[in-house]
């Protein structure tokens, strides 16, 4: 097309020629079903509009009222306006109107049993399943000329509709109604949604449009063949009396035990620690099983393989990684569709979506996979443990940065106190700003000390609703599948937070007695230990521990180099292996503050630190971590309410010991 | 239904596919119509409106209505695409209007899954289709001769020729007009980009 131009000698001027090759080569895609389904429609429409002709005029009316009736179905325009006249007239009283005021989530099992690919939220272009072939010569029909998509599981609808509320708005009372257009398609699934009209809050309308695609219809159906259609739908935010609806998970003290098999004797016997170290169960394998059957496509699975990558969501190495993600999260809907008994497509789909920054999607994914095995009790524990983990992580990150903090109405005390700082930020609405806190922190540790000790107007981030949901998820998680790392180190850290070490020891104990002795379980235990005093036991635990990670994780904790100045740093980091053991064996040696026991409480006190700061931030060299291996663990943390970027947090740590 | 079963039974080597087929049913003329002048019908009417449903819609209903005016059709006053073409660019124009009353003709960013550009990468897509968007946003906000013009040449691939002759006007005249409707369009667009600059600055 670029060259047509040219061809007609003329010569496009230079300021519009760039705007000119770009518009060329552009292209639609049409959506491939498009045409066969619309020369169908021809096909069927010709007899009725085209051999009567002409038509005389008093069949025009009741004829044209047919027409409508049947291009109503078939032409996507005319359906929708169909749909909404046809709802217009329903009675009041009629449940299933096709006009739906209010939304639901449609559960697996009732769903068509060729669920589409189209079932699953998608961030890719999607293409509609193809139609079956026109019938050349169709059967008599007795049935009704057209029905009308029905919404499914009203009240399922309305639960999604609810989680998928902002927490901001619902804090702050924001509600609204939100008109979406929704492509439903044969089969029922929400195949495109657009807004008709916005609710006025941007936010709101985005999470309408977020959470529709997970609705269920019965889908429209024209003399008994289902066909795709447009419907309006109302989505109605409103804070329900009680707040937000958990999935599925009782009401419970977020930081009680889970209810899982007890380990008939957590007192540490011989046998049971000759038990522990045995090969671990992180039911990988298993899960993994159960995805290669959903994908059923041997030679698909090794092109894209490992299996462990693809259950992961994590690109192998060596593959491009978007393109990669694209591709297997293809592969994983129509798997998720082909086998709806098998939540582990779910659970890997969500988990790519999750990478992709889509995490509403990805939540909605896993809370699809927990309806799916809610419904099918044969789900796996190992994918059904990890469906709850990753709901619970997800909701733990919206809680990390959303709960509500303190703020401290000082700042005509900490004028007072701290000249310096006067010109360092500002206080935004009579509150001191974390800027500000930041400086005074710089330039008046002392007084700030003061302040916030005495006027610090604090709020409990655990008060938050998402923090009992999210902890009651890695509950659920760890009842499931009591060998989940993850999900069981979330709940044993939270309750170190809390100080709760008796519990800490226990829940360890199932959690290493679960996973043949998980390293996180073993650390867990050793923490705990330390902090009840048992230090001869806390190291115990940490040798075995030791005995599960690699060498440079081990190394990680045994490290020393935060506590060296800089002449001792330079001659350490030159040590490696056997000779670096010696070295922190020669730096502890004058440190140990009672000679008579057999260990080093000093040290073990060192590893306490660095392995709760390696399990509790995600890794060694973490700001926070750093200030935690030096000063211990802040007696209180005191977290400010900052609706924007990271959260600031103060900590008070007890002076450092000897 | 039928395909559907089967779809069930045999779930990894169906091909969803619609067999290529001649109908049995419909005018032989207008058959052969629809196969060649549907897509420059789809591309075109995609061209003027905001979604690829959107677009699906009005080229149904194009056919739609062709299909029962078949019997007006006069082979001596226009060709069949150029006739397909005009009954296009009325039915956009209802569609548009009816769209008014309903609200915004322009649609968001991030739902425009059905615009191709061949090149490599996911993100260079997405940046694409972004650039692309724009201009059919902007291109929205042009007088409707301008908008008629540009979908002719850019969205239906009409050359200038095939353009004059559906317009009944000289090769030279489609030329200028194209020429003032994309020199229209670039200001357009240019004049967003300030905006979106100001109000992200």
């Amino acid at each position: 097309m670029k060259d047509r131009w040219d061809t007609m000698g003329l010569e496009l001027p230079k300021e519009v020629a760039d705007l000119h090759e770009e518009l060329s080569s552009m292209s639609f895609e049409e959506r491939p079903s498009f045409g066969p389904e619309l020369l169908a429609e021809l096909e069927r429409q010709w007899p009725r509009v085209g051999a009567r002709r002409p038509w005389p005029v008093r069949q025009l009316l009741a004829a044209g009222v047919a027409g409508l009736l049947m291009v109503g179905l078939g032409v996507p325009s005319a359906r929708a306006s169909l749909v909404r006249l046809v709802g217009a007239l329903r009675p009041a009283a009629e449940e299933s109107a096709p006009e739906v005021v209010s939304p639901v989530f449609q559960l697996p099992e009732e769903l068509p049993t060729q669920l589409p690919a189209e079932e699953l939220l998608s961030a890719e272009p999607r293409m509609p399943p193809e139609p079956p072939p026109a019938p050349v010569s169709p059967a008599p029909y007795d049935g009704p000329e057209a029905t009308f998509p029905e919404l499914l599981d009203r009240e399922g609808t309305e639960e999604l509709i609810l989680r998928n509320y902002p927490d901001s708005l619902q804090r702050a009372g924001t509600g609204g109604t939100v008109r979406l257009a929704l492509w439903v398609d044969p089969l029922g699934t929400v195949a495109q949604v657009d807004l008709s009209r916005g609710s006025g809050v941007p936010e709101l309308d985005r999470a309408a449009m977020e959470v529709a695609p997970a609705f269920r219809f019965s889908p429209a159906r024209r003399r008994g063949q289902s066909v795709g259609t447009w419907v309006e739908f109302d989505v109605r935010f409103e804070v329900p009396p009680g707040g937000v609806i958990p999935l599925d998970l009782p009401e419970v003290d977020p930081l009680g035990p889970p209810r899982v098999p007890e380990v008939p004797d957590l007192s540490l016997t011989e046998e049971w620690v000759s038990n522990l170290l045995t090969r671990p169960n992180d039911g990988d394998g298993e899960a993994g099983e159960q995805l290669r059957v959903a994908i059923d496509d041997e030679k698909l699975v090794e092109r894209l393989c490992p299996i462990e990558a693809i259950l992961a969501g994590e690109p192998p190495a060596g593959s491009a990684p978007t393109r990669w993600r694209s591709e297997v999260a293809r592969a994983l809907e129509r798997a998720a569709a082909r086998d709806p008994d098998n939540a582990a497509p779910l659970l890997a789909l969500g988990r790519i979506r999750q990478k992709q920054g889509l995490r509403t999607e990805a939540r909605i994914l896993f809370e699809r996979g927990l309806q799916r095995a809610r419904r099918h009790p044969g789900v796996s524990p190992v994918v059904l443990g990890p469906l709850h983990y990753e709901r619970g992580a997800l909701i733990k990150e919206g809680w990390l940065t959303s709960h509500e903090g303190g703020r401290v109405p000082a700042e005509a005390h900490l004028a007072e106190a701290c000249p310096q700082a006067q010109s360092s930020g500002g206080a935004s609405s009579g509150y001191a700003s974390a800027d500000r806190l930041i400086a005074w922190n710089y330039l008046c540790p002392r007084a700030l000390g003061d302040v916030l000790a005495e006027h610090f107007e604090g709020v409990d981030p655990r008060s938050d609703g998402d923090f009992a949901l999210m902890m009651a998820s890695f509950r659920a998680a760890v009842e499931a599948f009591p060998a989940h790392p993850e999900a069981n180190l979330e709940i044993l850290l939270a309750l170190a937070d809390e100080g709760r070490w008796r519990e800490v020891v226990e829940g360890a104990r199932r959690f290493a007695a679960a996973t043949g002795g998980h390293a996180y379980a073993l650390l867990m235990e050793g923490i705990a230990l330390q902090r009840l005093a048992l230090t001869e036991a806390s190291r115990s635990r940490f040798d075995l521990a030791f005995q599960r990670m690699t060498p440079e994780d081990v190394d990680g904790i045994r490290d020393i180099s935060l506590l060296l100045g800089p002449r001792e740093q330079a001659e350490y980091q030159t040590t490696s292996g056997d000779e670096r053991l010696a070295w922190q064996a020669r730096f502890w040696a004058p440190l140990d503050p009672i000679l008579s026991t057999e260990v080093n409480e000093r040290e073990v006190e060192h590893w306490a630190r660095s392995a709760q700061a390696f399990l509790r931030f995600g890794g060694f060299d973490t700001d926070p971590g750093e200030v935690w291996v030096r000063y211990g663990p802040p007696s209180e943390v005191r977290s400010f309410s900052e609706r924007t970027g990271p959260k600031t947090e103060f900590w008070t740590t007890a002076p450092v010991r000897t | 239904m039928g395909a559907m079963r089967m779809e069930q039974e045999t779930p990894a080597k169906v091909t969803h596919r619609a067999p290529a087929r001649a109908s049995e049913n419909l005018p032989r003329d207008f058959e052969g119509w629809f196969h060649d002048h549907r897509s420059a019908v789809f591309r075109y009417v995609r061209f003027r409106v905001a979604t690829r449903e959107a677009a699906e819609d009005v080229t149904s209903e194009v056919f739609m209505k062709a299909l029962r005016s078949l019997h007006r059709y006069d082979s001596d006053r226009a060709s069949p695409r150029t006739w397909l073409l005009r009954i296009a660019r009325n039915a956009v124009t209802d569609h548009l209007r009816a769209l008014r009353r309903r609200g915004s003709l322009h649609v968001s960013l991030d739902r425009v899954p059905d615009l191709v550009s061949d090149v490599p990468s996911q993100e260079e897509r997405v940046i694409r289709e972004e650039r692309i968007q724009r201009l059919l946003n902007g291109s929205r906000t042009l007088r409707r001769g301008d908008q008629e013009i540009l979908s002719l040449r850019y969205g239906a691939g009409l050359d200038n020729r095939e353009i004059a002759e559906h317009l009944g006007i000289s090769n030279n005249a489609v030329a200028v007009r194209l020429h003032r409707a994309l020199k229209r369009l670039k200001d357009a667009v240019d004049r967003h980009n300030e905006l979106a600059d100001d109000y992200e600055g």
